[in-house]
């Protein structure tokens, strides 16, 4: 195919599935070779495709906590090297305040040349189980200050022109709690970024240079006109929301105020978040690449599936978020923990578009994100194990439905450990996994149940962190229109020998002893409509658990 | 193989039965007939007796029958399956309800996830539980047991799912839960999740039992009624039935794990495609099989169909071996539409049978594949399609007029020509995702082109991947049928036994294989007397230490020795490089599950055709548009005979497909009437 000038219909849609395609066969070869449980069995990674500028063109679409983020590593990194970036290279990077997300998101980037300049780049980002500070998992909201929150790489080059930086990957081995994770998930995104530019260049073979550039741009084009046209066909309206976190980490501390008001302008979304918080002297608080990703995901949600996730449509998204609040803390403010601010940034943007668009009206999903990671010595083996997970909660009832059981809403979507896995890699015993009883909230269609899940430890000694957040009854999952809210989230530690679990702090860094049991709980979601007056709440059936 | 005549295959569609038999001079005779959903015996054996009157043989003279039949897998999708109950441990009586705790629309957040096939009231803890070593950690009370049997007596339960944490180590709190519950609710059929799927994740192993137990009764009642009919009609031999893993079983097997029947469908296609295929000497090839509103893509490397070890049913994941086919929304009946941007889409929607493409007729106003193509003169509305619907070709045109050509400002052949593209380009994505995306290049391989549909898009996708040769046996329509005489007899047995490879001892691993080993021989002497032709082979499930994907590589025979276990190490090394591109800095591996595939082979055929000669010779010349409107070759099929070449621009009709020949293609008549096509050879 010549190139055209104006690239026909046709052919753009060949492109374009094209593009998505690549974006996909990455995250195989990724997912499929990566060892951390994070990555392997709860997709928490992405991979991307860019312009030679670093817009993005398509995402593989895992987990939405990282949609559309990848850009703003890209760019920093991009105006880092400038032109000294050569074929062969690959750039590293996971700075906070250099567009990175949480540091165990280690980002990869890798250019394509064609005729002496760079026509695009491939790019993967990981969650990955530890990359080193303070507390087993890197993640903790009691982190204080960026420096507790492990390896930083200010976007530094892994490969050059084809050959390892063995300097730094001896570094990562040395400062990592789980080196062979670290380095093996290393491998598995480097491997997807070279898969991606052999695809993008495949595909510049096959329909020359020029179409597959002006094809880029064509979709960005058409997804921005898309966007517009959708937004503009919005109440022109500003509706606004608020929701809390439970504190600031600690026991003790204030609640966290995440607002957001949003109105459209002239076919632009504007999301401003001023109204939130101050930042906090925590690791909750959100990069802004992040508060962009979780926009990003209530955007979509309304906007349907015929807009596609790309630069296109985040030129028609503006995230209003002032310096030194917890959307746009200043360096070197902590924020691995980012997660839990990001679901309540979602739920509160769900509830003022719900405003917005009342037809659509749909109840709050619980944000509670119960998770843990605890180090311990298997000594079936002997070595040294990092036990990662993350339970669901309820989802919110919808007009016509009831919400769902047990899920890991909105910016989420991670799966349960297999309690088999659990236990056969592992040091410990999943005692129960079950969906908590009337935790769902109250209404003529009811919030879906919270997942309850206890792990009890069978090495000697364990330590690390875990949370739930929204334990809080007042910050539980809204119901709508009459419908009732979801019950709350809750920790709870048996120690071995003793009668009863004891309740712990919502967020924690604990130890744990031969025996002792540490039992998660997620919240429910909330109700929809008024439950039929008289009546009990039309929960599902209750059935009589065994004494 | 007994030393009687007739082999037969017959495979029971939704619409139509279609049959073949292959007599001992080596003539394929064909039937169709309509399929009976009511009662689906009845169309089965009116196949049956048509095919035996066609090739004058009697019902004692049938030396083989295998059925494949879509009876679970409507089952499945309708939801027709039998009230289940499931047993677990307790504290996991919501291990279906939670799932992976994932969600299927990640950004929807008004649609329900689907419900599990087991409400959540039937399902119930017993007290109970062993270790990650299989070792008891509680007993296994009975009185449980009992309490839960009691709490299903007046639930009118038809079906019980057991499913234990580790079982597939140690089955023995397993059997225990099935004797209490024969003694406690008699009569209702039972499976246990150590039978099904001997494998580690519980939710998998509990969702496939779960499946499994739902489709007994029915499955059971049906596999019942055809063993009576064909045993009452004179068939002395025992009826075999097409699996999803791509061989045969016999019908006994199939009634205590119908599961494994759930996506037979697809698979016998791409068996009977593979096996066309070898005939004129490919055994790489990719089949395409493309119908109504789906096509769907197998890969067939060394003549052997590839496999997947997992899929989906009720959305619900299952755990079986199968064959590796990729199914995707376009059909001739997928519908073609612009949006209000100018984006052309065709497919996933079907307009179905009824009301069909606009050229049917029927009302139908979407414009369809079918409908461009009657545009663009591959179908000419002077042959109807094989189901007797005329094509009108007017209704046609403005259909694909209104849909395609004016919001994008062409005329109705670019119109007709721009979405076949995009029908193209969608499938083409598709052989990617089977090839490329699995670390294979297309242009090693034959695309053989079944179904109705596939023979007219064949040449156009060959072009788009590079696909140097295109295969279109002589009855697309029934290659399915076909298929079935080709499968061998094969039961898939696997076990968890997660193990790091260097601390193996051979000894326990050949412990390990022998039990399968005794297992799998107790299955095959069930079809003694068909074949006595049996062989296993062995396969390990291994993985770089901590991850989770695991490749399947070959394993020597038993005696199991140290230096086949390195062997298979460096098999995986090398399977892992050509997949992922990488040797990764970890390089320790494990061993995580032992596959024993055991086969007894049915004797080949050969496959000379008989010519019924139906129909009569439609040769001429048609005007066809390919870029503009020329003057094509028009024959039929049965008057190529082999060794006969074929020219490009030329449409081959026959009563079960429409074959398309775009300039740059050229052909000849091979064995058994199969068209073999080439690019750029004219």
């Amino acid at each position: 195919m010549s190139a055209a000038t104006t690239i026909d219909p046709i052919t753009m849609e060949i492109l374009a599935s094209g593009f998505h395609h690549i974006a996909e066969e990455m995250a195989v070869v990724e997912y499929r070779s990566s060892y951390s449980p994070i990555i392997r069995e709860m997709l928490d990674f992405n991979c991307g495709l860019f312009t030679g500028d670093g817009r993005m063109v398509a995402n593989s679409e895992q987990i939405p906590a990282q949609l559309g983020l990848m850009q703003f590593a890209l760019e920093a990194a991009r105006e880092k090297w400038s032109d000294d970036i050569a074929e062969g290279d690959a750039v590293l990077t996971n700075h906070p305040y250099m567009g990175g997300t949480h540091t165990p998101d280690l980002q990869v980037f890798t250019p394509l040349y064609r005729d002496g300049r760079i026509i695009a780049w491939a790019g993967s980002i990981a969650h990955h189980i530890d990359i080193g500070g303070r507390f087993p998992g890197t993640e903790s909201a009691q982190c204080t200050e960026l420096f507790q929150e492990g390896l930083i790489f200010p976007a530094v080059k892994l490969v050059e022109r084809g050959t390892r930086v063995r300097a730094l990957y001896d570094l990562i081995g040395a400062n990592v709690r789980d080196p062979a994770s670290t380095l093996g998930d290393l491998d598995a995104q480097l491997a997807a970024c070279r898969r991606g530019i052999a695809r993008v260049g495949e595909l510049a073979d096959a329909h020359g240079t020029d179409t597959v550039l002006q094809g880029m741009e064509t979709l960005l084009h058409t997804t921005a006109l898309r966007a517009e046209a959708a937004f503009r066909s919005w109440p022109g309206r500003t509706v606004a929301a608020e929701g809390f976190l439970d504190d600031e980490g600690f026991e003790g501390t204030s609640p966290v105020r995440v607002h957001a008001a949003v109105h459209v302008d002239d076919g632009t979304l504007v999301v401003d978040l001023s109204g939130s918080s101050q930042q906090i002297t925590s690791g909750m608080n959100v990069p802004i690449s992040s508060a962009h990703a979780g926009t990003y995901f209530a955007v979509r949600a309304f906007l349907g599936p015929e807009v596609p996730q790309n630069a296109g449509l985040t030129s028609r998204v503006r995230v209003i978020a002032p310096e030194g609040t917890v959307f746009n803390p200043i360096f070197p403010a902590a924020l691995s923990a980012r997660h839990l601010a990001v679901q309540r940034l979602s739920d509160v943007l769900i509830e003022a578009l719900c405003e917005l668009l009342p037809e659509r009206s749909v109840a709050a999903s619980h944000v509670s994100f119960p998770a843990l990671v605890f180090q311990a010595v298997d000594s079936r083996s002997g070595r040294l194990t990092l036990l990662a997970d993350i339970l669901g909660g309820g989802g919110g009832a919808r007009r016509d439905a009831p919400g769902d059981d047990g899920i890991d809403p909105y910016c989420s979507n991670c799966a349960i450990l297999p309690a088999e896995i659990a236990e056969l890699e592992y040091p410990w015993r999943i005692e129960r996994t079950e969906l908590v009883e009337g935790s769902g909230g109250a209404g003529r269609m009811r919030g879906g149940m919270g997942l309850r899940r206890d792990y009890r430890l069978l090495a000697d000694v364990s330590d690390g962190m875990y949370y739930v957040e929204q334990t809080v009854p007042e910050f539980a999952a809204r119901g709508r229109e009459g419908g009732g809210a979801g019950s709350p989230g809750k920790a709870t530690v048996q120690r071995a020998g003793s009668a009863e679990p004891a309740p712990v702090t919502g967020k924690g860094y604990i130890h744990l002893y031969r025996g002792d049991v540490l039992s998660l709980v997620g919240a429910g979601g909330g109700g929809f409509g008024a439950a039929p007056s008289g009546d009990a709440p039309a929960q599902s059936a209750t059935i009589e658990e065994e004494p | 193989m007994s030393d009687k005549r007739g082999r037969i295959g017959i495979d029971v569609g939704g619409t139509f039965t279609d049959a073949v038999i292959v007599v001992d001079d080596g003539h394929v005779r064909i039937a169709k007939v309509r399929s009976t959903p009511e009662r689906i015996e009845a169309g089965f054996m009116d196949g049956l007796r048509q095919l035996l009157e066609r090739a004058g043989a009697e019902a004692a003279d049938v030396g083989y029958l295998a059925h494949g039949s879509t009876v679970a897998t409507n089952a499945i999708v309708q939801r027709r399956l039998a009230r289940t109950a499931l047993i677990t441990n307790e504290g996991f009586r919501d291990v279906l309800a939670i799932g992976t705790q994932m969600r299927a629309h990640v950004y929807d957040l008004w649609t329900p996830e689907p419900e599990p096939i087991v409400p959540r009231d039937l399902c119930l803890g017993v007290r109970g539980r062993l270790d990650a070593a299989g070792e008891e950690v509680e007993p296994l009370d009975a009185d449980s047991v009992r309490a839960a049997a009691a709490a299903l007596r007046d639930r009118d339960v038809e079906a019980v799912a057991v499913m234990l944490l580790f079982s597939f180590i140690n089955d023995d709190h397993e059997r225990r839960v099935a004797e209490i519950l024969a003694e406690e609710l008699p009569g209702t059929v039972v499976s246990l999740s150590s039978r099904v799927v001997p494998e580690f994740r519980e939710y998998v192993r509990a969702s496939t039992t779960a499946l499994n137990a739902s489709l007994l009764p029915l499955m059971g009642a049906y596999l019942g009624a055809v063993t009576d009919e064909v045993a009452g009609e004179g068939v002395s031999v025992p009826l075999h039935m097409m699996q999803t893993n791509g061989g045969v079983a016999p019908a006994a097997r199939a009634r205590e794990l119908p599961i494994a029947l759930s996506a037979s469908g697809p698979a016998a296609g791409v068996i009977g495609g593979a096996r066309l295929a070898e005939l004129v000497g490919e055994s790489a090839a990719l089949t395409f099989d493309m119908g109504g509103t789906t096509a769907d893509i197998g890969l067939v490397i060394d003549g052997s169909p590839q496999r997947r070890f997992s899929g989906e049913a009720a959305g619900m994941p299952i755990n079986l071996p199968q064959i590796d086919v990729l199914c995707i929304g376009s059909g001739g009946g997928s519908i073609a539409r612009v949006d209000q941007f100018g984006s052309l889409t065709v497919g996933p929607a079907s307009a179905g049978a009824e009301p069909g493409p606009a050229a049917y007729g029927l009302g139908g106003e979407d414009a369809t594949v079918t409908d461009a193509h009657v545009v663009l003169g591959n179908l000419s509305p002077e042959s109807a399609l094989a189901d007797g619907v005329p094509l009108d070709r007017e209704l046609a045109e403005r259909a694909v007029a209104a849909a395609v050509g004016e919001p994008l400002g062409l005329g109705v052949e670019e119109a007709a020509a721009a979405i076949l593209r995009i029908a193209n380009a969608n499938m083409a994505n598709a052989l990617r995702v089977m090839t490329i995306a699995r670390g294979h290049d297309p242009r090693r391989f034959a695309l053989v082109a079944i179904g109705g549909a596939g023979p007219m898009h064949a040449c156009d996708l060959a072009d788009e991947l590079g696909i140097p040769r295109v295969v279109i046996p002589r009855y697309p329509g029934v290659a399915a049928a076909l298929g079935l005489l080709a499968t061998d007899i094969r039961h898939d047995l696997r076990r968890s036994w997660l193990q790091p490879t260097a601390a193996i001892v051979p000894a326990d691993l050949d412990v390990e294989f022998a039990r399968l080993e005794a297992e799998a021989a107790d299955l095959l002497n069930t079809s003694a007397s068909v074949t006595r032709s049996f062989e296993f082979s062995h396969e390990l499930d291994m993985r770089y230490r901590g991850q989770a994907y695991n490749l399947t590589v070959p394993f020597a025979p038993r005696p199991v020795t140290a230096e086949a276990i390195a062997a298979a190490e460096e098999a995986f090394e090398e399977e892992h490089r050509r997949l992922y591109d990488y040797t990764p800095t970890v390089t320790e591996t494990d061993i995580v599950t032992l596959r024993l595939r055991a086969l007894a082979r049915i004797p080949d055929i050969d496959w000379t055709v008989a010519e019924d000669g139906r129909r009569p010779a439609v040769a001429g010349t048609r005007r066809v548009y390919h870029g503009g409107w020329r003057r094509w070759t028009a024959a039929g099929r049965e008057q190529l005979a082999q060794d006969d070449t074929i020219a490009a621009e030329t449409i081959i009709e026959q009563e079960d497909t429409t074959v398309v020949i775009p300039p740059g293609w050229s052909g000849r008549v091979g064995a058994a009437g199969t068209l073999v096509l080439q690019r750029g050879a004219d």
